[in-house]
């Protein structure tokens, strides 16, 4: 009888597994279809940059900002907007230029006449209460204003006259940066550059794709995107992202590539030779929280190694910052990290 | 609801997909071995054709159990040693599977997450499952096997020539012949031993026979051109000069066949004719005074007290010559010599067996009873008196044999001298009884102490002489280097005159069989 009776029970048990299961393999399913609709309609709007629209999609299901750095021209700005309305997410966009002051960004207070004719003061929130931030050439605030950013960026609050105001989740910001007007530009600070998970180079389209921008923005300049995915949709398929698993050996060369990245440890010869300052620890935890979407993006149900290669560029190039003895050798930020990589993977 | 019963069959159920791996481990658990067997083998079956090579060059020498012990323990070091190397642990075949087939971690995962039960991961070993499948069944293999089976059919190729090599004996080095030319000083030296024989007292024709035999062996010596042909003429004049002294000369057998009658008489008699023909006859007198003494002894005139003395000396001193009669001529005979030989002939008078002997003490007898009161004493003196004539028959006979074999040892002596032969065993009687074994010549050794040229071998006789160096008594061929320094430092210093160092020279070349300039 107890024989029948676990029988039965292992039976259930096999039966709410397979339910179990299959539940889960809805939600991949799920993640997988609005993953891919999310490219259909961006690719709408946005010719080209397969690359860069699939690392800002990682960076959002991650939950991580992104500092996207290219010329005028190239579609920042748009594939941010698109990328508002693909989200359905409130959308601001906050143009940054010298004069612009903290309040600006975050939102101030002000004093109203209320109904009763009493004058009160009341928090007007700033375009920075938004799901989805565009800070447009952000390096042209001063450090002052950069600053405000900083504690929405990470802690996702805003603190004016001591009074603390949450920004609903989901929650990103997208800067960019504008890489040939040096002058009058304030580089961002260390800190807030940490803040960002991913720093894209969004380059210049190529010949067919600049022929496909100019017949497209010919019939018309606007964006046709349209929503296929809410905020509550972004939480939950970043509640499945951070279930994937990584193997202790993946998880241990993110880690080595990051601590790789400093010279002052034992790390590898290119970094003693070109690297300045090395990644803050905030890197790691972006490689491998990124990683497991990119895994899922995939399609695969863990985290591999070239997840994290291919990660490495856009999570450390902001983070690290090469010596002039690179610069000498005419080497840039992601040379040394090909370099980094490939030493730490010899190592191994 | 989930114990830890339900937890366990959930595990082992098909949800954790870890069948395909399960087999592809099992597959490289296999390949490990098969490629362990395979080195095992080669390296077992080269070592065998290494040591079978080496053995048939004899280069070692191992018996059919060390071969057999070298061809395990090869099989087993290398085979254990090559599984260990390739085989993998769980971990390293999730590793090769992912690298070599680009599984981006799967397995790596799967593996190290097996044990959870959470959905993600039942999904993930499902993928892997999924994509392990896709393997095929000729992912996991030896790589590369060609080239084992290579190797062992080398190895074995290696086996097979060994066993099947037969060496090659080498060719004989060439002979060099060592050249020889007889020295004006041997020529001299041989022409003095034969003068020396042909003047000597051995026996004719014997001494001729020698003669010739050195003759010869000059001759031959003279025309010789490498040291193989000088000994080869030198061994057949040595076995020719021994075997004349050996037919010259009857006291081995005579002496031998004496002292096997195991009587009184003959026993002594044999030790004093050894004695006598080895060396210089200086005990024969002894032996014929203590014989007699012998002889007189029998006749004591305590124990004839009462009796009729006559009759019982009479009876007795008969069987005393009775008995040598009977025991040393039947010795005699036993000694296969001929009764015309000196010796035989001088014994047998001795023993009183001649006829006309005989029949005068038979005649002694009858004279006792025809005239009885005859004294004992009377024919004690009759025996004297025979005896003391006959002894110098005896001692005749003795003396020949004795200078036969003196001269003919001699003469192979010196010719082993002057042209380094080892000297030879002489021939001497083996006295045998039951307790002891004297051999020939007492204990003066055999031939090849009476020196000769060599390194380590005593030249010259044994009598002692003074050492300068240690002022003690030593034997003379031990010291005759020492001299020899001694000499030469001399004549280098020029305390000689010409003629006094040539003299010098001369005289150890004839002691050393040449003279060799320092």
């Amino acid at each position: 009888m107890a024989a029948l009776r676990i029988s039965k029970m292992n039976e259930r048990l096999l039966e709410m597994t397979n339910e179990i299961n299959a539940q889960e393999m809805e939600r991949v399913k799920i993640f997988s279809e609005k993953i891919a609709k999310v490219r259909l309609e961006l690719a709408k709007d946005v010719v080209g940059q397969s690359g860069i629209i699939d690392n800002v999609i990682i960076a959002i299901v991650a939950g991580g900002n992104v500092l996207l750095e290219g010329v005028p021209g190239v579609g920042k700005t748009r594939l941010v907007r698109s990328l508002g309305k693909v989200l359905s997410l409130p959308f601001s966009r906050i143009q940054f230029t010298p004069d612009l002051m903290p309040s600006d960004v975050t939102g101030t207070n002000i004093i109203e006449k209320n109904e009763e004719g009493k004058m009160e003061t009341k928090f007007r929130p700033g375009p920075i209460f938004a799901n989805l931030v565009l800070a447009d050439e952000i390096n042209r605030a001063t450090p002052k204003t950069q600053s405000a950013m900083l504690e929405v960026m990470q802690e996702h609050k805003v603190t004016v006259a001591n009074q603390t105001y949450k920004i609903d989740e989901p929650f990103f910001v997208l800067a960019t940066e504008n890489p040939i007007e040096q002058d009058g530009t304030y580089p961002l600070p260390e800190a807030q550059m940490d803040r960002f998970m991913f720093k894209l180079l969004v380059g210049f389209p190529s010949n067919a794709e600049l022929a496909d921008i100019v017949k497209m923005t010919q019939i018309t300049m606007a964006e046709t995107a349209e929503a296929v995915i809410n905020g509550e949709e972004i939480l939950e398929m970043r509640a499945l992202a951070s279930t994937v698993p990584v193997v202790d050996e993946v998880l241990m060369y993110a880690v080595d590539l990051v601590a790789n990245t400093h010279p002052e440890l034992d790390s590898t010869p290119s970094t003693k030779k070109y690297v300045k300052y090395g990644a803050s620890p905030r890197a790691a935890q972006g490689l491998i929280t990124a990683a497991k979407v990119r895994a899922l993006m995939q399609g695969r149900f863990n985290v591999s190694y070239e997840d994290i290669d291919a990660l490495a560029y856009p999570v450390l190039r902001h983070r690290m910052k090469v010596n002039y003895t690179a610069v000498n050798d005419k080497l840039g930020v992601d040379d040394v990290i090909s370099m980094i990589i490939k030493e730490t993977k010899k190592a191994r | 609801m989930q114990n830890a019963r339900c937890r366990e069959v959930l595990m082992k159920s098909d949800v954790t997909g870890m069948r395909g791996f399960a087999k592809l481990k099992r597959k490289s658990l296999i390949t490990a071995i098969v490629r362990a067997i395979l080195v095992g083998l080669t390296v077992s079956v080269l070592c065998l054709g290494v040591f079978i090579l080496l053995l048939k060059l004899k280069i070692t020498e191992l018996d059919l159990g060390s071969l057999v012990l070298i061809g395990v323990a090869s099989f087993l070091l290398s085979g254990v040693g090559t599984f260990f190397i390739f085989y993998r642990s769980s971990s390293s075949v999730a590793r090769m599977l992912d690298r070599r087939f680009a599984l981006q971690e799967r397995v790596q995962t799967m593996l190290a997450y097996r044990d959870r039960e959470e959905s993600i991961f039942a999904l993930q070993r499902e993928d892997t499952e999924v994509v392990i499948d896709t393997i095929p069944r000729r992912g996991v293999r030896i790589r590369n096997l060609w080239l084992y089976v290579l190797c062992l059919c080398l190895s074995t190729l290696v086996l097979a020539g060994a066993v099947l090599y037969t060496p090659v004996e080498p060719p004989a080095p060439p002979v060099i012949e060592e050249p020889f030319e007889i020295t004006d000083i041997q020529i001299a030296a041989m022409e003095e031993l034969i003068e020396y024989v042909t003047t000597s007292n051995m026996q004719s024709p014997y001494r001729e026979d020698v003669v010739v035999a050195l003759g010869t062996l000059l001759d031959e010596l003279k025309l010789a051109t490498t040291v193989n042909q000088r000994d080869e003429s030198v061994d057949k004049a040595i076995e020719e000069i021994l075997k004349k002294t050996d037919e010259s000369s009857s006291a081995v057998e005579i002496i031998e066949a004496l002292w096997a009658t195991g009587s009184s008489t003959a026993k002594p008699l044999a030790e004093a004719l050894n004695y006598y023909v080895w060396q210089s006859g200086t005990e024969w007198d002894e032996y014929v005074a203590a014989l007699a003494e012998v002889r007189a002894g029998y006749i004591h005139p305590e124990s004839i007290k009462g009796t009729t003395a006559d009759d019982v000396m009479f009876s007795e001193i008969l069987a005393l010559i009775s008995s040598d009669a009977s025991a040393i001529p039947v010795a005699l005979v036993k000694s296969g010599i001929a009764s015309t030989d000196a010796l035989y002939a001088a014994i047998t008078a001795y023993v009183f067996t001649d006829p006309a002997a005989t029949s005068y003490y038979a005649g002694l007898s009858e004279l006792s009873t025809l005239m009885p009161g005859v004294p004992y004493t009377a024919l004690q003196a009759e025996l004297d008196t025979t005896f003391s004539a006959l002894t110098p028959i005896f001692y005749a006979a003795i003396e020949q044999s004795s200078a036969n074999t003196e001269t003919g040892e001699y003469a192979v002596e010196r010719i082993c001298i002057l042209f380094e032969h080892a000297f030879p065993t002489f021939k001497r009687p083996v006295l045998r009884d039951s307790s002891t074994q004297t051999g020939g010549g007492g204990d003066e050794g055999s031939g090849g102490s009476m020196g000769g040229i060599g390194t380590g071998t005593v030249y010259g006789s044994d009598d002692l002489v003074l050492d300068p160096y240690t002022d003690k008594y030593v034997e003379y061929g031990t010291i005759l280097d020492k001299y020899y320094s001694l000499m030469f430092g001399k004549t280098e210093d020029g305390d000689y005159t010409e003629e006094e160092i040539a003299a010098l020279k001369k005289y150890f070349e004839i002691l050393y069989g040449g003279f060799e300039d320092q």
